[in-house]
């Protein structure tokens, strides 16, 4: 299909807090195709596990609000669905009924006429049968959720050892997840649910049905887990770091695993991580997260090859193992309730010119000869892209200041003291 | 798991045994008001003060040997024979029984609504923390607790009872025996419970609420969510199971309320003869048979239910194991 | 509450006999004349002695209706035919009864005498002119020495006790209230001593028997000894007796339930819940019914249905539920009674009582203050720095009787002519209190600096006053006092304590408190009296004491006398008297002729007042409230001696 399953288009999450609001997802675009694996890659405060959450809106609302921005969902099946369930809230983009009639855009948000009511919006039918659409799920409500969550969109979380509800049986948390989706009867449910462990490499699935969470290991934990978001075959799969409390070597079996069972399903992977070397293992595309705002998109070898912005550049450098000694960025993240103009990056960054600092972040520019977007004032019109394709840390050290503090000439607006290393830890 | 409770009631008979022993020794070495009464009036009306104290004395079987009165006891106690009660005239058995009933009229319905409605109201808190209604509950039930009992009590008997005259002034034990499950019965029993339940809620509510805050924004819950899970099933299954937990041991202690809990405050605002005023008046009036009794009592029960504290604990949270304790 | 006295109510008499009244008991004689004869009779009123009523003494929680029988003959009362038996009535009480077992712990309570009382007449009563009014029994004398009791012939036992013999009671007061070993607890065997001696009983006939007194004691009748006795069989004494077994008596069914009672009194005992409810149901047999020489009043009696003692620990339920009717009767304390008056259900009845407040003032040695307290003059001075209007009439509301002496004003001991009036009218005044107790105060270590009394070392004499805590009228009444002390330039401090606690550290004393002291005391009169001044005191110190409530016996006055002697058994204020009060009150109690003892209780009386041992405050009242359709309860002391025959008004 041409449509991405999932495309999130400028959204922005915001938290309302007594310190003011906090903007941890300030206009983001992400895509999301049926099969591919797109990992969301950032520091922490990025708005990377907001940005997840926002897309099955799984998030505390309140304090969360999204005020801005739409999330596509284009699984044709549960369009249908929900058209039926919800024929109130459907929004024919056209008129008149002409079989095959293509493409034309959907009117901007401002003008569909009461818009707040519709979530589900038809692009296309074939007769009666809608035949493209989605569903947005920044306006559907609860109810309409809930079939998506779990049953089309699952979720994995970063730390198994809470994710699991300790008072229940692995088993029966797993079947719950199977019927929430299904008519399974208990028998049924339960077969499924052992055939789950099974799939996912829990050793004598039958028996362990009937264990605990405290009973199994962190690693085992966590394909728990994954059996049971793979409850219902879902379309996608959203992975909010699950390997980053585990040690290596499980990493890398839940790594492969994961693998097998997309290629099982055929089902897309959303995986946040801020570990690049995962990245490089799994990922058919990344999305560069910086400061609540994408940096840099693109497909994962030209991203890796050539880096585009200077933070890419930076973290790729930051790995250790590759480039010289451990590198880090100076500076620190800027304020989350009062984001300062321009560029988010451009207090930190060596390359920064003045209009890096005014204006609104970049628009994401293409990059030449190869499959990826930045927003970076460089590539756009009037700039030499080259400037910023060199060495992140020559470029840091070349203006950083003599007594080896911040580097000048830098916006304020950061207001955490801390400088960050890009090399993981916790989030 | 047999073993494990056999030992444990065993040893509630023993603590009960030690509390029993150290409650005898303290009223032993009370003085005993009513002695000064009777001799003054003695000597008042011209009589000799020292016969009056033999006879009173000798009433109370307090001039024997404290081993002989302390191993007589206990020798009853077994027996089944707690004494007799001077200060009501009856077996101590017989007046912890005729009591009873009478405390668990007003306080079982009192307990099994101030739990229901505090962790109800508890729970919905914990999820719309900070709304009004949050507020509003948080209030309702702080007042409830400020307020104090009797002095409530005495309101709600004067307006409701003697100027509104919708309820009975006196608690009629005739109509709570043989009409127990009547409407009258429920009439005269309606202020007690009111005054006693408004006091309960606040503190059920509370808890439950801390309790529940902390899991409602647990990982798990997440899970669910994102599972697809509807509010109430999370409410329910997921937020509400694993705040039993700690819960429980508020839950257990109020079903031991169920049985032993009495309120001498609002016995005695509403003339209610339970439990409350029986162990009270024994006290203070050191009919040391009485007040054994009732000492005994609460004290084995709630022993009994720790033990069962203990077990629920391990019923409701699996990553608890009784094996090694 | 104050003091330890609880109220049995009930006024008794001595009646001397004469052929008349014997023929009267033995059923001989005109049934006419009944309502007169008692009172006109001119050998009435050999009324010394009163019995020592314990009563209640705080006035706030004093009932004001007494259901106990033990009543004397209408006076002036015309038997009305037209009473009709209908209605419950129900009284509310504070506290419950302890026992039913009149042979040991009921017999010191009240609120049990009171609710054996509804089921056992008792042997006889006595009407507030202080006439034997014969119940079970009649009791008279020919010399005052020697006293017949002669029981009817129609009373019968409950059970299989059979009828009620003199052997009965001569069993009774033989082997219980003058066992050696006092088998069942009985607290006033005292009673049945006279000079640590048994007095001897000894029965005479089938329904007579004798009680032969050492001395002559023409107030015996009215002591409650016989006054109000009431009684249990002997087939059921004995089955304890053997064996001394007193507990078994005590938990004996038939002591419980009171099954012994028969046609024996006006109720008859159908249940008893612990502390909620007494219930007696009118007995079809009473008595009375058959009995002739009774008032026709009396033979239809009770007219009641049921008489119900019903248990409310909470004042203002209680008073709550007289309001509303749900009661017929309850004690209201002084503060609530002006509201009471607004109520139309309610009526007040307002009986004097014989109970006096005072305050005692230390004159052992381990008072601050007891050189002056000692003299008199010094007394006499106080008594005008307080002014007993204001305690009467505003703090307590006017529900008081102003006091000078140690008898009530409505006594027939009591004569103005010879009373001093202190604390009131032209007798109070500060100035006036000063005046006369400067000069008092030379030759003592304690003088007036400008308006301030000082000590020998030129400190300001502070007095502590101790109380027992009871009422908000109490404490008020404290602070006056303190008040108007200051204003004679001494300073008081006030404590509150509990009763039991102010009884065993302030007023019992012994020389054993006194490390000043050692060896031989000169004399020992109990607790409350353990030696004299100088030697025996309390355990702690003080120097005004208020809250304990004497009752002054205006039937039988010869028991104030341990107040006024030295060696009195309750003299724990070390007063040594300037009048020779001991001969005074023996020549009073065996004075046969009763002109002549008025005389000499008159002057006793007036010398008291003249000596102030303590300051006299006021006598208390109760005040009982009754729903209005309530026939019976009467404004004078003594009132309720006859509640069997209250009934309730129809229409």
């Amino acid at each position: 299909m041409s449509d991405p399953l999932i495309s999130v288009k400028n959204l922005h999450t915001q938290f309302h807090t007594d310190d003011g609001t906090v903007r941890a997802v300030d206009g983001i675009d992400v895509d999301v195709s049926r099969g591919e694996t797109v990992c969301i890659v950032g520091e922490s405060g990025s708005g990377k596990t907001v940005t997840s959450e926002s897309i099955t809106k799984i998030l505390q609302m309140p304090p969360g609000d999204i005020p801005i921005g739409e999330v596509q969902f284009r699984d044709v099946e549960s369009v249908r669905e929900l058209a039926d369930q919800f024929p109130k809230r459907v929004f024919d983009v056209h008129e008149d009924d002409a079989p095959g009639t293509a493409g034309t855009d959907v009117p901007p948000e401002e003008d569909r006429p009461g818009d707040e009511k519709h979530f589900v919006i038809v692009e296309e039918r074939s007769g009666d049968r809608i035949s493209r659409g989605y569903i947005d799920m920044v306006r559907a409500p609860d109810n309409a959720l809930r079939k998506i969550r779990g049953g089309d969109i699952a979720h994995i979380f970063q730390n198994p050892q809470s994710a699991l509800n300790p008072v229940y049986t692995v088993g029966w948390q797993i079947v719950e997840a199977v019927q929430l989706h299904s008519d399974d009867d208990d028998e049924a449910a339960r077969e499924r649910a052992i055939d789950l462990l099974d799939r996912v490499g829990i050793p004598d699935a039958a028996a362990r049905f009937d264990d605990y969470p405290h009973e199994f290991s962190g690693g085992m934990k966590q394909r728990v887990i994954i059996a049971m978001a793979l409850a219902s075959n879902p379309d996608v799969l959203i992975a909010d770091e699950p390997t980053t409390a585990l040690d290596v070597t499980i990493q890398a079996q839940i790594l492969d695993l994961l693998a097998e069972i997309q290629e099982d399903l055929g089902m897309a992977i959303l995986f946040i991580t801020h570990d690049l070397g995962v990245v490089a293992e799994i990922a058919d595309r990344v999305v560069v997260m910086y400061a609540g705002k994408v940096m840099e998109s693109g497909e994962v070898f030209d991203l890796f090859e050539s880096p585009a912005h200077p933070y890419t550049r930076a973290l790729l450098e930051c790995l250790p193992g590759r480039g010289g000694d451990m590198v880090s960025i100076g500076g620190s993240l800027p304020s989350v309730t009062n984001p300062p103009d321009g560029c988010r990056f451009a207090p930190r960054c060596p390359h920064a010119v003045d209009d890096c600092f005014t204006g609104d972040q970049p628009p994401m520019y293409s990059v030449e000869g190869a499959d990826q977007e930045v927003s970076c004032v460089f590539y756009g019109d009037g700039y030499d892209e080259s400037v910023v394709q060199t060495e992140f840390a020559a470029a840091q050290n070349r203006t950083a200041r003599t007594d080896g503090g911040r580097t000048t000439g830098r916006r304020a607006g950061t207001d955490t003291d801390e400088s960050v290393r890009s090399d993981g830890g916790d989030r | 798991m047999r073993w494990y409770v056999i030992r444990r009631v065993a040893w509630a008979a023993v603590v009960a045994f030690v509390i029993l022993t150290i409650t005898f020794l303290f009223l032993e070495i009370t003085p005993d008001q009513q002695v000064a009464q009777l001799q003054f009036q003695a000597a008042q009306s011209g009589g000799d003060p020292e016969a009056a104290l033999d006879a009173y004395e000798q009433r109370r079987g307090l001039n024997q040997p404290l081993w002989d009165r302390y191993t007589e006891y206990v020798t009853n106690y077994v027996q089944g024979n707690w004494g007799w009660s001077d200060t009501r005239s009856e077996p101590v058995l017989d007046a912890i029984v005729a009591s009873l009933p009478y405390s668990i009229m007003y306080s079982a319905p009192s307990i099994v609504i101030s739990t229901v409605v505090g962790m109800g109201i508890g729970l919905y808190s914990a999820l719309n923390q900070y709304t009004k209604t949050d507020y509003a509950a948080t209030f309702v039930a702080f007042f409830g607790i400020s307020i104090p009992n009797f002095w409530f009590g005495i309101m709600l008997l004067l307006i409701f009872g003697e100027t509104l005259g919708w309820f009975p002034i006196i608690f009629q034990t005739s109509i709570a025996d043989t009409q127990t499950f009547s409407l009258a019965n429920l009439r005269q029993l309606f202020l007690p419970i009111v005054v006693l339940s408004t006091g309960a809620i606040a503190g059920n509510m509370r808890y439950a609420r801390a309790e529940a805050l902390e899991y409602v924004r647990a990982e798990f819950v997440k899970t669910a969510r994102a599972k697809g899970a509807t509010g109430w099933r999370m409410l329910s299954r997921h937020i509400l199971r694993p705040t039993l937990v700690p819960l429980s041991t508020l839950l257990v202690g109020d079903l031991l309320g169920l049985l032993l809990a009495s309120s001498l405050l609002v016995e005695v605002v509403f003339g209610i003869p339970g439990v409350g005023r029986l162990s009270y008046d024994a006290i203070i009036n050191q009919d040391t048979d009485l007040v054994l009794g009732t000492v005994f009592i609460p004290v084995f029960i709630s022993v009994v239910g720790n033990l069962l504290q203990d077990i629920a604990y391990t019923v409701l949270d699996p990553r608890i194991s009784y094996g090694d304790r | 509450m104050p003091s330890g006295n609880e109220e049995s109510d009930g006024v008794r008499q001595v009646w001397l006999p004469n052929r008349r009244n014997m023929l009267k008991m033995l059923g001989i004689g005109g049934a006419a004349a009944l309502a007169g004869c008692s009172s006109g009779d001119p050998n009435d009123g050999d009324s010394t002695g009163t019995p020592a009523q314990t009563e209640d003494t705080n006035t706030d929680s004093t009932e004001g209706d007494s259901p106990d029988t033990s009543e004397a003959p209408q006076t002036t009362t015309t038997t009305e035919a037209s009473r009709e038996v209908s209605g419950d009535y129900v009284t509310g009480r504070g506290t419950d009864a302890v026992s039913l077992n009149l042979l040991g712990a009921a017999a010191a309570d009240g609120e049990s005498g009171d609710r054996i009382g509804s089921i056992l007449d008792g042997a006889y009563g006595v009407t507030p002119d202080l006439e034997v009014f014969p119940l079970w029994a009649d009791i008279s004398t020919e010399d005052g020495k020697t006293y017949t009791v002669e029981l009817r012939d129609n009373l019968q036992w409950g059970g299989d006790y059979g009828q009620m013999t003199a052997e009965d009671w001569v069993y009774m007061i033989q082997e219980v209230f003058q066992a050696e070993d006092n088998w069942t607890g009985y607290p006033n065997q005292s009673d049945w001593q006279r000079q640590d001696e048994w007095i001897p009983v000894e029965q005479t006939g089938e329904l007579t028997f004798e009680i032969q007194l050492p001395q002559v004691d023409p107030a015996f009748p009215l002591k409650p000894v016989m006054w109000g006795q009431t009684a249990m069989p002997k087939g059921l004494i004995e089955k304890y007796r053997g064996d001394s077994d007193g507990e078994g008596l005590a938990q004996d069914e038939d002591v419980q339930t009171m099954a012994y009672a028969g046609n024996l009194g006006p109720y008859s005992l159908e249940s008893w819940e612990r502390e909620s409810q007494f219930v007696g149901t009118r007995n079809e047999d009473y008595y009375m019914r058959e009995a002739e020489n009774v008032p026709e009043a009396w033979q239809g009696a009770p007219y009641f249905n049921s008489y119900t003692f019903q248990v409310i620990p909470e004042q203002s339920t209680r008073l709550s539920a007289l309001r509303t009717g749900e009661i017929t009767s309850t004690g209201i304390p002084t503060t609530q009674v002006q509201q009471f008056e607004q109520e139309e259900s309610v009526e007040i009845n307002v009986a004097p009582q014989a109970y006096m407040t005072s305050m005692i003032y230390n004159q052992r040695v381990n008072g601050n203050f007891y050189e002056v307290f000692r003299q008199k003059e010094s007394r006499q001075a106080l008594a005008r720095a307080v002014n007993k209007e204001t305690i009467a009439n505003d703090i307590l509301s006017g529900y008081a009787t102003i006091a000078h002496t140690f008898q009530p004003k409505f006594s027939k001991w009591y004569s103005d002519e010879t009373v001093v009036q202190t604390g009131v009218g032209d007798e109070y005044g500060a100035e006036l209190a000063r005046e006369m107790l400067e000069p008092t105060l030379e030759g003592t270590s304690y003088s007036y600096d400008g308006d301030r009394i000082v000590d020998g070392n030129g400190e300001q004499v502070t007095l502590n006053l101790v109380y027992a805590q009871g009422s908000d009228t109490t404490e008020d009444m404290n602070r006056f006092i303190a008040q108007e002390y200051d204003k004679i330039g001494l300073n008081v401090e006030l404590q509150g304590l509990q009763f039991n606690s102010m009884l065993e550290n302030y007023v019992s004393n012994s020389p054993s408190n006194n490390p000043d002291f050692s060896g031989e005391p000169e004399y020992a009169a109990g607790p409350y009296n353990g030696g004299n001044r100088d030697q025996s005191v309390s355990p702690e110190q003080w120097d005004i004491m208020t809250g304990i409530v004497f009752n002054t016996y205006p039937r039988t006055p010869s028991q104030t006398r341990d107040f006024v002697i030295k060696q009195g058994g309750i003299n724990y204020y070390g007063y040594e008297p300037e009048a020779d009060f001991a001969s005074l009150y023996e020549e009073a109690s065996t004075a046969v002729d009763e002109s002549t003892r008025q005389e000499i209780y008159a002057e006793i009386f007036g010398l008291e007042s003249e000596e102030q041992p303590f300051n006299f405050l006021n006598m208390g009242v109760a005040i009982g409230g009754y729903q209005n359709n309530v026939q019976g309860p009467k404004p004078e002391f003594g009132s309720g001696w006859d509640s069997n025959i209250w009934y309730f008004q129809q229409g």
